[in-house]
């Protein structure tokens, strides 16, 4: 940096051209100069060492010898530092200043500063009382450095990023990181995107849990309940309070493009928070989360109140139990029953917030139904059942048990229709596929065949006509195989009355299934 | 009473035909029941009663598709008698199955069939079908998650547009374009400038909908426009849609590109292609014909994103008991909602399932050629034509799919499930896959 004469600055420097001279012969002595700059402060500058710098004390080492001085707030936040003396015009950079300057035509003397005597080096401080600045040892040596400082902390954001909506006081703090904005991002499989690599990791490792836990778990108002809460206790995170403030945003998650780098601060707060905010945490409720996980429950993932959530995966629910349950949030119990009727009572407006637009979106179209809320299981008596219980009939062995008494077996005639023996072994196969033959041809007046296909397709389904076209085939593949399954029945007794009906034999029939 | 079943032992699954064909050939006793059908049904438990009206139902439909009309009708009779609509799942379903494989039989003799009709007039009567459709809305979370999924879709793929075009090519429900509205008024760079087009055969509906959404509009102070276009997709001219360069186009699809199959049948007959028996059916139909034709119009207006709910069953099997097979388990399906969800005693729900999923069912089985317009086909068939036509998949978001499963839980919907399959979201109740949503993009 050049040394301009009549710089105001230049003694303070003159550490560095003092440095410069000794350079070569003492070397130490440099080395301990710049950590103590102010042993010999020169006065008589020599302008000509011209690679002389401002050596920079260390970082949180102010210069022990420099006055310390407390702007005030209305200073430390003016812009126009330099203030001219003829007009009052204020210029934020010295140098312009004094090229307005030029232009009053001073006479000569005006002209130069005085500046021949020693200007002593400052450190400034911060005014206000609370802050960690205040204190003379934790001085900044740079009047741009406690501006910036007191803008930062004590002063009002104006700035505000637009991918992000991310907030800053400082122009230059602004501009930083419009430039980084949204160009490195890392992308997690669920396609959550992220703009650090530690919360990126952090929440792929929970991930995968995360969307398999929630079953049971609430309706939509209380996600909002559960996150804004932990976003309440969980600012030691680092986060700002901007993520709570854009309603738009379901809380946790990639709403759009534009939002991403908001709630991947977002989830990754979540994603680290569950070590600390497991407010209340019902044990019950905990429990049956992690059943529900262990089933592999991929549907309904209710929205944050999952992002809330620890993992809960087989292999880490046992720390998760250890969770300490410090209640900050008296509201805030947590159990899966109970959800739906908890609300955070710190940020209602919030929720509202979050509420309207979703409702206002979801009312239109969702405003009438007639359904009644009866939840009936898969019910023997529903047609789906009834089918699959045909098909099983149809397709399995030893279904003599329990098979509707309008079924005919061969011989027997009298038992009622929960016995369960199957038919006398002894009777033969021909016995058997005689009187099978007679059956049919009792119902159907012609002898025609159920069997005779229409067309032999070979299909995408299972479904395939064999070589069924004689009326026998199926039959003595029945009779001979009765038989042989004749042994066999005793063990499968009530096999298909209630029998939950089998994926594969389902699959067997069920043609393509997705 | 008579017990013991006949067992019949496949060993490994692949060899047999389906089960549920080789229960029908199961025999039945009590001969006496032909004699004397009245009093016998009457101690029939309902679980005895169901699986016997299955029987009865792929017998009779064995014996219509061979031709063996004696017979089936005697299957007829009993079935008729066995099943009612007022009854349970079973009955019902099997009331709706007799009515449509009767019609069947009816068609074979085409002056017979039409002198039946002629006095009988299906009555243009919209706002019965519009309120059947509503019905259908109200009662089935299918559609809501349809638009859900829809309208997340074109929002996402809108993201920074500030013209915006939308195209439904079945303009019946103001519901699914009210809730776009507002959520793009939502948006943080606020509303685009929006052009609805809606398309449907009747005015009334389009007037309706116009009215709707352009006082929403106004309400929210979106620039806003609705273009409606009185047609029927078939006769759907591309010009009519008036799309201009320079916006962003979307296309929204719900239900209706099934329709286009039916035309294709009589031209591959014309071609000399047969499509009954063999392995025609698991072939991809050969690009020709309507359904691509139209792809390929809808290709060249090169949209941004175009959203296709499609049922997702194969009811498009070239023989009879392909389709009832089929169809007998898609529609167990529905009607086993309905049951789970509203009183047997609602009349909307009969209504339901009369006329919009019995008229499906009667048009699966009864009719063939360009009037079997109910061609529906899975996913991945779908997936296969549609990328064909110059289509590229745009896999849903995590946040749609979420958002659809929340949509299911928070209403109530319970049996009901959301599975992703390539990127398409495929709603199932109980496993059953029913319906499913995909996003594409024109690719160049």
């Amino acid at each position: 940096m050049q040394m301009i004469p009549g710089d105001p600055f230049s003694i303070s420097s003159s550490m560095g051209g003092f440095v410069h001279q000794e350079q070569h012969l003492h070397h130490l002595q440099q080395h301990i100069q710049d950590i103590n700059p102010n042993s010999n402060p020169n006065p008589n500058a020599k302008p000509n060492s011209s690679s002389a710098k401002k050596k920079r004390n260390q970082p949180g080492t102010p210069d022990p010898d420099a006055d310390v001085i407390a702007l005030s707030p209305t200073t430390l936040m003016a812009t126009n530092r330099f203030v001219c003396e003829i007009c009052n015009k204020g210029f934020q950079r010295d140098q312009n200043l004094q090229l307005h300057r030029r232009g009053h035509n001073l006479p000569w003397k005006l002209k130069q500063r005085s500046n021949k005597e020693v200007i002593k080096k400052k450190v400034y401080i911060c005014p206000i009382k609370t802050c960690v600045h205040h204190d003379s040892a934790r001085a900044l040596g740079d009047l741009t450095g406690i501006k910036k400082h007191y803008s930062r902390k004590h002063g009002e954001k104006k700035f505000k990023c637009e991918k992000c909506s991310k907030k800053y006081a400082v122009q230059s703090d602004w501009k930083a990181h419009a430039k980084t904005c949204g160009t490195r991002e890392y992308k997690c499989d669920c396609g959550t995107l992220f703009s650090r690599k530690d919360s990126f990791i952090t929440h792929r490792a929970f991930c995968d849990a995360l969307t398999e836990e929630g079953a049971r778990m609430s309706s939509l108002s209380n996600n909002s309940a559960i996150s804004t809460t932990t976003m309440t206790t969980n600012l030691n995170f680092g986060n700002d309070s901007h993520v709570m403030n854009n309603p738009n945003l379901p809380h946790g998650f990639v709403h759009r493009g534009v939002h991403h780098p908001d709630i991947n601060a977002a989830i990754s707060q979540f994603g680290l928070g569950f070590g600390n905010d497991l407010t209340g945490m019902h044990p019950q409720g905990l429990s049956e989360m992690v059943q529900m996980t262990s089933s592999g429950n991929h549907h309904l993932f209710p929205l944050s109140s999952s992002s809330v959530l620890p993992d809960f995966s087989g292999h880490h629910h046992n720390q998760q139990f250890q969770i300490p349950t410090s209640s900050t949030n008296p509201n805030f119990t947590f159990s899966s029953s109970s959800i739906s009727q908890q609300t955070s009572a710190s940020l209602p407006s919030l929720q509202q917030q979050h509420q309207t637009p979703k409702d206002s979106s979801f009312s239109p179209l969702f405003s009438s139904s007639c359904e009644t809320k009866q939840n009936k299981p898969l019910s023997p008596m529903s047609a789906t059942a009834l089918l699959q219980k045909a098909a099983q009939m149809g397709s399995t062995r030893s279904n003599s048990t329990t098979a509707p008494s309008i079924f005919a077996g061969p011989t027997m005639t009298s038992s009622s229709s929960a016995a369960s023996h199957p038919p006398p072994r002894s009777s033969s196969p021909m016995m058997i596929q005689q009187q099978l033959n007679n059956n049919f041809n009792t119902i159907v007046p012609r002898d025609t065949h159920n069997l005779a296909p229409p067309t032999t397709s070979s299909v995408e389904n299972n479904y395939r006509f064999q070589s069924n076209r004689s009326s026998t085939n199926p039959v003595q593949q029945m009779g001979l195989t009765r038989d042989f399954l004749g042994v066999s029945n005793e063990h499968h007794p009530h096999q298909t009355a209630h029998r939950p009906f089998l994926p594969q034999e389902l699959a067997r029939f069920a043609p393509s299934s997705g | 009473m008579v017990v013991a079943m006949l067992q019949e032992d496949n060993g490994t699954s692949s060899v047999a035909s389906s089960p549920l064909q080789v229960f029908s050939t199961m025999s039945l006793t009590r001969p006496a029941l032909l004699s004397s059908p009245s009093s016998p049904f009457k101690d029939l438990k309902p679980e005895e009663r169901g699986l016997y009206l299955i029987h009865l139902l792929l017998t009779c439909a064995n014996h219509v598709a061979s031709g063996s009309l004696q017979n089936a009708n005697a299957a007829l009779e009993q079935l008729s008698l066995l099943s009612s609509p007022d009854g349970d799942t079973m009955q019902r379903v099997a009331a709706y199955f007799t009515e449509a494989l009767a019609n069947r039989i009816l068609k074979s003799w085409p002056g017979l069939y039409k002198a039946l009709n002629a006095t009988q007039r299906k009555t243009n009567n919209v706002s019965e079908e519009v309120h059947v459709r509503r019905l259908f809305f109200d009662m089935f979370p299918i559609l809501k998650v349809s638009y859900l999924l829809t309208n997340r879709a074109i929002l996402e793929a809108m993201e920074g547009e500030k013209m915006v075009h939308v195209i439904d090519l079945d303009a019946s429900e103001p519901a699914q374009w009210l809730a776009l509205i507002q959520d793009f008024n939502s948006r943080p760079e606020g509303p685009p400038h929006l052009r609805i087009t809606g398309v449907h055969h009747h005015k009334e509906v389009l007037d309706q909908m116009a009215h709707i959404l352009t006082e929403e509009a106004e309400k929210l102070d979106i620039p806003f426009q609705f273009n409606p276009v009185v047609s029927s997709l078939e006769s759907l001219n591309i010009d009519q849609l008036g799309v201009k360069t320079g916006e962003a186009l979307a296309v929204s699809s719900v239900l209706q590109l099934h329709n286009f199959l039916a035309s294709d049948e009589d031209i591959l007959r014309k071609n000399g292609y047969s499509l009954s028996g063999d392995s025609a059916s698991s072939l991809p139909l050969p690009n020709s014909g309507r359904i691509s034709r139209f792809l390929n119009a809808m290709w060249s207006l090169s949209p941004k994103i175009m959203v296709v709910t499609e049922q997702d069953s194969d009811h498009n099997g070239s023989t009879l008991m392909e389709r009832l097979l089929e169809s007998l388990y898609t529609y167990a399906a529905l009607f086993d909602c309905l049951e789970a969800k509203v009183p047997r005693t609602c009349q909307d729900r009969s209504k339901v399932e009369k006329m919009f999923f019995g008229e499906e069912i009667k048009n699966i089985i009864a009719c063939e050629g360009s009037e079997r317009r109910e061609r529906h086909e899975k996913l991945e068939k779908w997936s296969q034509r549609i990328d064909l036509a110059g289509f590229g998949n745009v896999p849903l978001s995590y946040f749609a799919m979420l958002q659809g499963r929340r949509l299911l839980q928070g209403y109530g919907f319970d049996g009901y499930m959301i599975k992703e399959e390539s990127g398409c979201a495929v709603i199932c109740w109980q496993d059953r896959p029913l319906y499913s949503v995909s996003a594409w993009r024109c690719r160049k």
